[in-house]
């Protein structure tokens, strides 16, 4: 075999762990070889220096206490854990299965209802057998009660719209009313059913309930009749 | 000890208490995270001891295996890198021409008790565990891999590279004859 080979059997031979087949090869070609036998000798060397150089060390007591407590709390719980849970209450010692317990629980509420029953029944029937003569008949009395009845109505919002027009007494102030011979007829103080012009037209409109924002100086038309005042 | 027992527990605990704490203080940095270990070791066995299967392998494996995840937890959670340092120590590995220029006349036990545990420590966590679960726990392959959780060849693997690298780094306190640091011995 060649070195490269013999030298990955070198460690099992130090550490007994190669077959003896190999065992016999290795070591003849250790004692040939001086590169092989100067790598198994380090090996060796270094196995007993280790030993000799790095002693086993002890941990501290501290370390001990502690390891020794958690094993004896670990141990408690284990022991807690396996008792299973504590009996607590009024009667501890007294054990009632959990379904022998729900059973009676709806028998004892089945029985309070029934219980409960029997006197309302029994404090109606007393009620109406013994009449009560002590209790007098109220006199009746018609109360007019007011009926009021909501409605709710609907108003539309109306906008004001402000209109600005302009007032003639008579057609002197304005041309087209001097076209306008009817106006000239019109009674002096009949100011309220004057003309308005809109829009450049006169129309006959009704201004009662109206103030006037200034004074008109109405022109006053001889007539007839007012030469007999 | 299942069912309670005290004096078993307290038995069990001192046989194998002083294995694993050393396996820990070996693979962490100071006394007390090698201590707080330990105690979560045999804590979780108190706790769950049905964990362990006698068919699987001894219950010293067992532990070993849960303070050898517990201890990589805690490397991890210290940033130690589990693969660092593999390569940083190859060069040490035993030369032709290096280990035996300058041999020391005089080697005092101390001073070689402390080279030889630097040495471990510089190793790689999953070089150093393989080692000394090998050399100072005298376990066999087959456990070595249940506890690591690795495959059989590669505990073989790390465990050569280990010893080559464990070679290099002790080769100046070797005197003797040739290049082998056996010969001290």
């Amino acid at each position: 075999m060649q070195c490269t080979e013999i030298e990955k059997l070198i460690d099992p031979l130090v550490d007994n762990e190669i077959s003896s087949l190999l065992r016999n090869d290795v070591e003849r070609h250790i004692d040939d070889c001086m590169a092989c036998g100067e790598y198994y000798a380090n090996a060796k060397y270094i196995r007993r220096s280790l030993r000799a150089a790095l002693p086993t060390v002890a941990p501290s007591d501290e370390v001990d206490a502690f390891v020794r407590n958690v094993f004896h709390r670990t141990h408690k719980r284990i022991e807690v854990e396996k008792k299973g849970p504590t009996r607590t209450g009024i009667f501890p010692q007294v054990f009632i299965p959990r379904p022998v317990g729900a059973v009676s629980f709806v028998v004892l509420v089945a029985l309070l209802g029934m219980a409960f029953e029997l006197g309302r029944m029994w404090a109606s029937h007393a009620d109406s057998s013994i009449p009560d003569m002590s209790a007098t008949p109220a006199p009746t009395q018609l109360v007019e009660r007011p009926v009021f009845i909501e409605k709710t109505v609907e108003v539309p919002i109306v906008k004001e719209k402000v209109v600005r027009r302009i007032l003639y007494s008579n057609g002197k102030s304005h041309r087209n009313v001097g076209k306008d011979r009817r106006i000239d007829r019109l009674p002096v103080n009949d100011i309220l059913n004057s003309s308005v012009a809109e829009n450049g037209y006169l129309t006959q409109t009704s201004l009662k309930g109206f103030q006037p924002v200034s004074k008109i100086k109405p022109t006053i038309i001889r007539g007839d009749k007012n030469h007999e005042k | 000890m299942l069912e309670g027992d005290a004096a078993a527990f307290n038995e069990l605990y001192l046989d194998l208490r002083d294995s694993i704490y050393s396996f820990v203080y070996r693979m962490v940095d100071g006394y007390s995270a090698a201590e707080d270990i330990l105690q979560e070791t045999f804590i979780f066995f108190i706790e769950y001891p049905e964990k362990y299967r006698p068919e699987r392998g001894s219950l010293f494996s067992f532990l070993c295996g849960v303070a050898r995840n517990k201890t990589m937890h805690h490397l991890r959670k210290c940033g130690n890198l589990l693969e660092t340092g593999t390569d940083a120590f190859a060069d040490c590995l035993v030369t032709e021409d290096n280990t035996m220029q300058s041999p020391l006349k005089v080697l005092l036990e101390r001073e070689f008790e402390t080279k030889v545990e630097e040495s471990l420590k510089s190793l790689s966590p999953l070089l150093r565990e393989v080692l000394i679960l090998r050399e100072l726990h005298e376990f066999s392959y087959q456990e070595i891999a249940a506890i690591s959780e690795e495959n059989i060849n590669t505990v073989k693997v790390r465990l050569h590279r280990a010893r080559r690298i464990m070679a290099g780094l002790l080769a100046p306190y070797v005197k003797g004859k040739g290049n082998s640091c056996h010969a001290m011995y």
